[in-house]
């Protein structure tokens, strides 16, 4: 059972490397040797095999995660938000590459810097033997061992060309349990400050904070009456037809009115329904069904107010003209209408 | 005698006996900071000391770039209430100055993987004292070009609406979006970017906590997180950096790619080119590299880093230039000829503009800081060699480069294929103040960092002293190169 450690100060890798190997012969195990230095050596240097290491392996585990990653997000969004993009499918392979591509290497690398801290113990908490001497130059070779053998690895060392040699309590080393709860207080914390966000994101927690969108009148979308326009407030196109309501109101039956039907008439219904409305218009004569005759008593009983809804709406085959006429010109026509009918 | 000196360590070898023979050994050692060994104690002083110690100069650097941060800040905020309206875009030039600049800093930022992992898997011993101040400014500048579309958002707060996490508003971000993809590559390449330079820095952080003493000890003992140098951590070291480099490499094309996309997925005329990709990212890695001259400079000046940053680097790196100004030639070219030659109406009246209308100026300066001054300079040595000229043609290249990306954003905008909606983009204050403000950003940065932490990589330049060497052959000394494995 090692309950001591021993470190050689050596100046150089040619003494160390030497002594490593006479240690090794005197039955100095592998795992109870280490080396420090302040710059790398090369395992092979100090006459070391080769130490293998998790971290490659890990890195491309990393890899793998970073690829579900990508595909999470990009196959998610199909899943979770199918929203439609100007005709481009909701799923797509090539941009989808570029964002795995990113979440690959971002996995690779973040995966090999957590495998680097924990292959390391990083951040170390204890105090495992350490001299200021090595940051100047010295080779540290530290030998961890029982205290009855001590005596002759230290000559042994002495022998091979160390400076001195320095002696260490086996209490000297890192403390892994402490670094272990450390690490699984990290993540948990880390696990936690997810959640509270998510928890932020679904308003399940809020805070309310002032924001421009707030600050203007307006209520959440589908909710809540609409807000009532200031009774004198007209809208510029004159007041719209709103469903579930009268319509705008009807324009009197002057003769300026009739005057102006007549031009707007002209202008967007003749084409199909004739200059006399009787259904018989240039374009109206290729249409099957034919276009409605203006002048029959089927037409002229309907109220004005139906009247306005077809021109607002469109019947039939008949197209909606809200965009082509104003509301205010759509009392006008229907007033010229009433007059074909007489 | 020959195998007593085998023993000895690096730097207390001793000089061959022949007069002639230590002359030029001397020459060597002179000119190559790997062959001229020091004693660990005093490589660290020679990092350490000047850190520390902060002259009026220092002070007053750092008041004039804190006021222009603040500036930006206030500049910002005045812009968040005002509106965009106080920028000078209108309803064509909609992507000017903040996305000049964005592309700008961006390109900047790929000088320092360029250095530290590129050269690292070439094994190009000379980068190790250069690679962390590239590093540092390779990620201020991408934190500046991160900033750069925050501004440009306008409601800046809203900005997390583009990271991609189940959410309340029912809204995912558009993975057919450039935007999109430019913001994953930055997040990436700026958070490896982090991690790589403080793998780096971690046995240095552990050297400087060996010598320093006070909250200065305090500060590296913990950021050192415990480093002791053993062969276990070197080895771990040298497997992460490796898995790094040879990841961050491709993540660099990446980026600029990307951010070429954001303008060639368009089909704006000078835009919609397949080219793009490429050519920004040779333009980053240009106008990158002639920044990494400029900040090694100023840093040899002002941290009195003479021993570690040499001739001998300003050359490579001069060469760098040199043939990425030739590359960057090629590409330009071919985005040239192509729309030159197809005559498209809308190209043809960009390209006029530029050849002879308001832009020439600025085409022509661009023209002759990216060809004409590399070109006729960088092949000699000694001009390489000489710090006043190449930090010259460097700050040439700065210029030619931001000329080229003002270029391409503001004036390839204006003209798109409605011909009655040709603008042109002036700029205004509140974007000039921010660019102002962002380039003070990198340089504080740069400042406070290289004070900070260590900015050259000590241990790295230990281990190339310990690695190389000279030897006589005949009646001349040589440098010998190791592989060490």
């Amino acid at each position: 059972m090692p309950d001591i450690q021993l470190m050689g100060l050596f100046e150089e890798p040619t003494p160390a490397g030497e002594t490593i190997e006479r240690l090794r012969q005197a039955g100095v195990e592998e795992n109870q040797l280490t080396v420090l230095s302040d710059a790398p050596w090369r395992p092979q240097v100090l006459g070391r095999r080769s130490m293998g290491g998790t971290i490659g392996m890990m890195a491309l585990v990393g890899a793998i995660f970073g690829v579900m990653l990508g595909l999470a997000l990009t196959g998610g969004i199909w899943y979770l938000y199918p929203l439609l993009v100007g005709g481009q499918p909701i799923y797509s392979v090539p941009p989808s590459l570029i964002i795995i591509f990113e979440m690959t290497m971002l996995g690779t690398m973040w995966t090999t810097f957590a495998a680097f801290l924990v292959a390391n113990r990083f951040p170390v908490f204890g105090n495992p033997p350490f001299s200021p001497q090595i940051e100047d130059g010295m080779i540290g070779v530290l030998v961890r061992t029982e205290s009855l053998q001590a005596g002759a690895i230290e000559r042994l060392m002495l022998e091979g060309g160390a400076q001195r040699v320095e002696r260490f309590e086996e209490e000297r080393r890192s403390n892994d349990r402490t670094w272990l709860r450390a690490a699984a207080a990290t993540l948990v914390a880390v696990v936690g400050v997810l959640a509270v966000i998510e928890l932020f994101a679904y308003d399940v927690l809020k805070i309310e904070f002032p924001s421009n969108m707030v600050d203007q009148p307006s209520i959440a979308y589908l909710q809540g009456p609409r807000l009532a326009a200031p009774a004198d407030a007209i809208s510029i196109d004159g007041p719209d037809l709103i469903a579930g309501q009268p319509a705008s109101v009807p324009h009197p039956m002057t003769s300026n009115s009739i005057q102006r039907g007549q031009v707007l008439f002209s202008i967007n219904c003749q084409l199909c329904h004739g200059p006399q409305g009787k259904g018989d218009g240039t374009v109206g004569a290729f249409f099957t069904p034919k276009p409605a005759d203006l002048t029959s008593r089927a037409v002229q009983s309907l109220s004005d107010q139906q009247i306005f809804l077809v021109i607002t709406q469109g019947f039939g085959d008949m197209p909606s003209l809200r965009e082509n006429l104003y509301p205010n010109d759509r009392w006008d026509v229907i007033n010229y209408v009433r007059t074909l009918g007489k | 005698m020959a195998q007593d000196s085998m023993h000895l360590p690096v730097w207390k070898q001793p000089f061959p006996e022949d007069s002639e023979l230590a002359a030029q050994a001397e020459e060597l050692r002179r000119e190559h900071l790997l062959l001229d060994a020091r004693p660990p104690k005093e490589l660290a002083d020679r990092v350490l000391t000047p850190m520390a110690r902060l002259g009026w100069v220092f002070w007053l650097v750092f008041v004039v770039l804190a006021g222009a941060l603040l500036t930006w800040l206030v500049t910002w905020t005045n812009q968040m209430f005002q509106g965009l309206g106080v920028v000078g875009y209108n309803r064509v030039v909609m992507w000017a100055p903040y996305i000049i600049n964005f592309v700008y800093f961006i390109g900047i930022g790929h000088a320092g993987t360029f250095i530290s992992a590129a050269l690292r898997v070439l094994r190009f011993d000379w980068r190790a004292p250069i690679s962390r101040a590239a590093e540092t400014l390779t990620i201020f500048a991408l934190a500046a070009a991160g900033s750069m579309p925050l501004i440009h958002l306008g409601r800046a707060w809203k900005a997390y609406w583009l990271i991609p996490y189940p959410n309340e508003r029912g809204l995912w971000p558009d993975l057919h979006s450039p935007l999109l993809w430019d913001m994953i590559a930055i997040f990436t390449y700026l958070s490896c970017s982090l991690l790589f330079e403080y793998l780096g820095l971690l046995p240095d952080l552990a050297m400087a906590r060996e010598y320093v003493t006070g909250w200065r000890k305090r500060f590296y003992t913990l950021l050192s997180l415990g480093w002791r140098g053993s062969g276990k951590q070197w080895k771990h070291l040298d497997t992460a950096q490796n898995v790094f480099s040879y990841a961050i490499i491709p993540v660099m094309f990446s980026v600029h790619t990307i951010v070429s996309w954001d303008f060639a997925m368009t089909l704006q005329p000078e835009w919609h080119s397949s080219i793009f990709g490429p050519y920004f990212v040779v333009g980053a890695l240009f106008s990158g590299v002639g920044a990494v001259i400029i900040v090694l400079a100023v840093l040899r000046k002002a941290l009195h880093l003479e021993y570690y940053i040499r001739a001998e680097h300003f050359n490579g790196m001069g060469k760098f230039l040199l043939v990425l100004s030739l590359t960057w030639a090629y590409f330009y070219f071919n985005s040239y000829i192509v729309p030159w030659y197809g005559q498209d109406p809308a190209s043809r009246v960009i390209l006029q503009n530029e050849a002879t209308g308001w832009a020439a100026p600025l085409w022509y300066l661009m023209l002759f800081s990216n060809i004409v001054v590399p070109w006729a300079t960088l092949w000699s040595k000694k001009l390489r060699t000489s710090i006043p000229v190449i930090v010259g043609v460097s700050i040439f290249v700065q210029i030619g480069m931001y000329i080229e990306r003002y270029l391409i954003v503001a004036m390839s905008l204006g003209y798109n294929y409605l011909p009655f909606n040709w603008l042109t983009y002036t700029p205004q204050l509140t974007e000039i103040l921010i660019t102002i403000g962002a380039f003070s950003l990198v340089t504080l940065g740069v400042v406070l960092t290289s004070r900070l932490v260590p900015i050259i990589p000590v241990w790295e330049v230990k281990e190339g002293q310990r690695m190389q060497g000279m030897r006589r052959i005949g009646r001349a000394m040589v440098q010998t190169r190791t592989e060490p494995e």
